[in-house]
């Protein structure tokens, strides 16, 4: 911990100054504290949401490259295009941003696509489900990831000027402050003496 | 390092973590009829909306209430109520969030802590929004 002072002149208009300050210098630690936790705390729901995200998208791209490949294999490569046939409506993100407490970070919103119905090659509705699933996924992680990347980045920021304010600004404030009282209580005392020894040096001179 | 820049250092903390409030808050209803749903910041940047959140928020909301709840729901922390704790103002808000949190007593304004701030932040990532407020 810093032991220094404040270089300020002694008067009273600084004293007023600096503790009008620590009141503000406190006030703002405070807020930055109570954001710096909230910060946290979304840091670790949006961390908890991408182990998820990454584990479902994992464990089904897998499957559906599995099921991929056996569909390739029975109908070849005409698959995709029937299929792009059957697509009215395709499947998009858009992505944009989202602002999570002054923290800047991509967001994206995926809509779902829509087919007109036709049952020729079994198994394709099951299949084109799990595929929206897993890119709908993969977008959500990536927008998972990238907020826990920027809110790790804000809460270091974040930690840094709490710390600043906590360890350092508001304890050379106070200590300046509490110089401040001593030099003016010593003034205090020294006027006192100062008076007393007018005091009497004027009755001596009274008494002659 | 002069006393009047630490003064605007300090006040500019507290400016800084309050940019990132809405400019104009759309309604519930307004919201549902855009296709991509977003609004503007004071910073002058656009938050989107996921229209999920949205469709969840109806399934909490009096129909009455649909073109009355705005957008962000705003979740006010003050240290003057201690550490953690919110406070959500707006009647409607307060209803769709102490029944989505299902808190028995209604009470405005509606106090919340911070298992409950993060609860809803969990859900409604894009709809809620927290603003510091320092006095």
């Amino acid at each position: 911990m810093s032991t220094s002072l404040q270089r300020v002149r002694p008067t009273k208009i600084e004293l007023i100054k600096l503790r009008r300050r620590l009141e503000l210098a406190r006030k703002v630690h405070k807020i930055l504290r109570e954001r710096l936790t909230i910060l946290i705390n979304e840091f670790f729901t949006r961390l908890r949401e991408a182990v998820e995200l990454r584990k479902a998208v994992y464990s089904k791209l897998t499957k559906v490259y599995l099921d991929t490949l056996i569909l390739y294999g029975a109908y070849g490569e005409n698959l995709f295009d029937h299929m792009k046939g059957l697509t009215s409506k395709p499947m998009t993100a858009v992505v944009g941003l989202e602002n999570i407490m002054g923290v800047k970070t991509h967001s994206a919103i995926v809509s779902k696509p829509s087919y007109t119905e036709e049952q020729i090659i079994p198994y394709i509705q099951t299949y084109r489900a799990q595929v929206v699933e897993l890119l709908s996924n993969i977008v959500n992680l990536g927008r998972a990831d990238k907020a826990v990347e920027s809110l790790g980045k804000e809460i270091v920021r974040t930690k840094r000027k709490v710390n600043a304010l906590e360890y350092y600004f508001i304890p050379a404030i106070e200590r300046t402050v509490r110089y401040l009282r001593m030099k003016f209580e010593e003034r205090e005392r020294e006027e006192k003496a100062r008076m007393k020894r007018v005091k009497q040096v004027l009755t001596r001179r009274k008494a002659l | 390092m002069s006393d009047k820049y630490i003064d605007e250092l300090l006040k500019d903390f507290l400016r800084i973590v309050n940019k990132h409030l809405p400019y104009t808050r759309p309604t519930l209803r307004e919201l549902r009829e855009l296709k991509n749903p977003f609004i503007i910041l004071r910073d002058g940047g656009i938050h989107l909306i996921d229209p999920s959140e949205i469709e969840l928020l109806y399934q909490y909301i009096d129909p009455d209430d649909e073109g009355k709840l705005r957008i962000p729901i705003i979740i006010e922390v003050n240290p003057k109520y201690g550490e953690g704790t919110a406070v959500v103002r707006e009647p409607i808000a307060a209803k769709v969030v102490s029944r989505f949190l299902k808190l028995s007593h209604l009470k405005e304004p509606l106090f919340i802590y911070r298992s409950q701030i993060s609860e809803l932040r969990r859900i409604f990532r894009t709809t809620t929004t927290v603003v510091f407020i320092a006095e």
